[in-house]
């Protein structure tokens, strides 16, 4: 039996939660760990996977009609969690697993609530950024400006001329 | 709850949904992978002429709420095993995703093809061989879908389908210049 698991790691102010949830139709276990069958996980977008570092994510749709979700998006406590999904596989007659591959592993960002009310439908959006979304960032201390540079050499006019480019630092709650 | 008892139901249909993961390749070749999931679908007519129960249906229908809440669907005849089966109970206890249950003290001879639930949970399982009275393993599928202790009644007899309503709405077809009050009823099994 093939299946997909999503482990979503949440900290709440220092508390951390673990959320298994699987695609099965009966628990799993990976690794020890038990994901559980619940009827959460609508929808796994696809993976795009190319040879440039980047911050391509994928989305995972998480069933709006239950509050533990809605709670927890309420806490901000989706933000910047981590999250992995596995393809895995199951033989039979038994619930753990055997093989298994890594479908994405990467960071929430801000859920989204969508209500559709033709289709009847409540599902929460997860959007990942992949783990290598800090390479992205500009290191603040380490630009090439005159300001950065005297702050640590005092004195030293390396970079007098070198033009000004404003840095992108990103915050995070 | 129950589906109204003492209906006229016809023209049933029942399928059963396997999904799997296939692909196939242009040399026709084909790779395929079981997820381990099984539901039955169907649908069947009721006919209605009393006016008791023309109210009744209707009742019925708003107490389900469109796809809200589920019903305990009785079919019987293929739903009940072929020959009498009871006090079958689970020997030992089963992880979930066991595909073969040890049973024991059954009274009865269970035939390939007949349908049974486990009393902790609404699922209809299939018996996949022929075993007889005593105490034995058996065949299923689909595989437990929930841990299963020592000891849990297994019931082979009059077998109730938990089902759900595949539709928010609900036709109600006025024949006979309204004498008479025919619906289909389309529906899924609703898994726990």
């Amino acid at each position: 039996m093939q299946c997909t698991l999503v482990h979503i790691k949440i900290n709440d102010n220092g508390v951390i939660f673990d959320y298994r949830l699987a695609t099965s139709p009966f628990d799993v276990v990976l690794n020890g760990a038990t994901f559980t069958a619940t009827g959460d996980l609508l929808k796994i977008t696809d993976s795009e996977e190319t040879n440039e570092i980047s911050k391509t994510g994928i989305t995972v749709q998480l069933d709006g009609l239950n509050q533990q979700f809605q709670a927890e998006i309420d806490a901000g406590n989706f933000v910047r969690a981590p999250i992995d999904v596995y393809i895995v596989n199951v033989p039979d007659g038994t619930n753990v697993v055997d093989t298994y591959e890594f479908y994405h592993r990467g960071y929430c960002d801000t859920p989204t609530m969508n209500v559709d009310y033709d289709s009847g439908t409540v599902s929460i959006g997860v959007e990942t950024t992949n783990v290598f979304t800090d390479l992205d960032r500009i290191p603040d201390l380490m630009r090439s400006s005159m300001a950065s540079h005297s702050s640590r050499h005092n004195g030293d006019k390396f970079y007098e001329y070198v033009a000004n480019g404003e840095g992108e630092a990103i915050w995070y709650i | 709850m129950d589906f109204p008892s003492g209906l006229i139901i016809s023209n049933v249909k029942i399928k059963h949904n396997i999904p799997t993961l296939f692909n196939r390749a242009l040399n026709k070749k084909a790779t395929a992978n079981d997820r381990g999931i099984h539901i039955i679908e169907g649908s069947f007519d009721v006919t209605i002429s009393s006016d008791a129960d023309k109210r009744a249906i209707e009742a019925f229908l708003l107490r389900l709420r469109g796809r809200a809440n589920p019903f305990f669907l009785r079919l019987g005849n293929r739903f009940t095993s072929a020959s009498p089966v009871s006090g079958a109970k689970v020997l030992g206890f089963h992880t979930a995703g066991d595909d073969i249950l040890r049973l024991q003290t059954i009274t009865g001879n269970i035939t390939n093809g007949d349908l049974f639930t486990i009393n902790n949970s609404n699922k209809v399982y299939m018996a996949l061989e022929n075993i007889s009275t005593g105490s034995d393993f058996l065949d299923i599928y689909p595989p437990l879908r929930k841990d299963t202790s020592s000891e849990t009644p297994v019931n082979f007899t009059d077998v109730a389908i938990q089902a759900r309503l595949t539709s928010d709405v609900q036709e109600i077809s006025y024949n006979e210049g309204g004498l008479i009050h025919v619906l289909t009823f389309n529906w899924e099994e609703a898994l726990d």
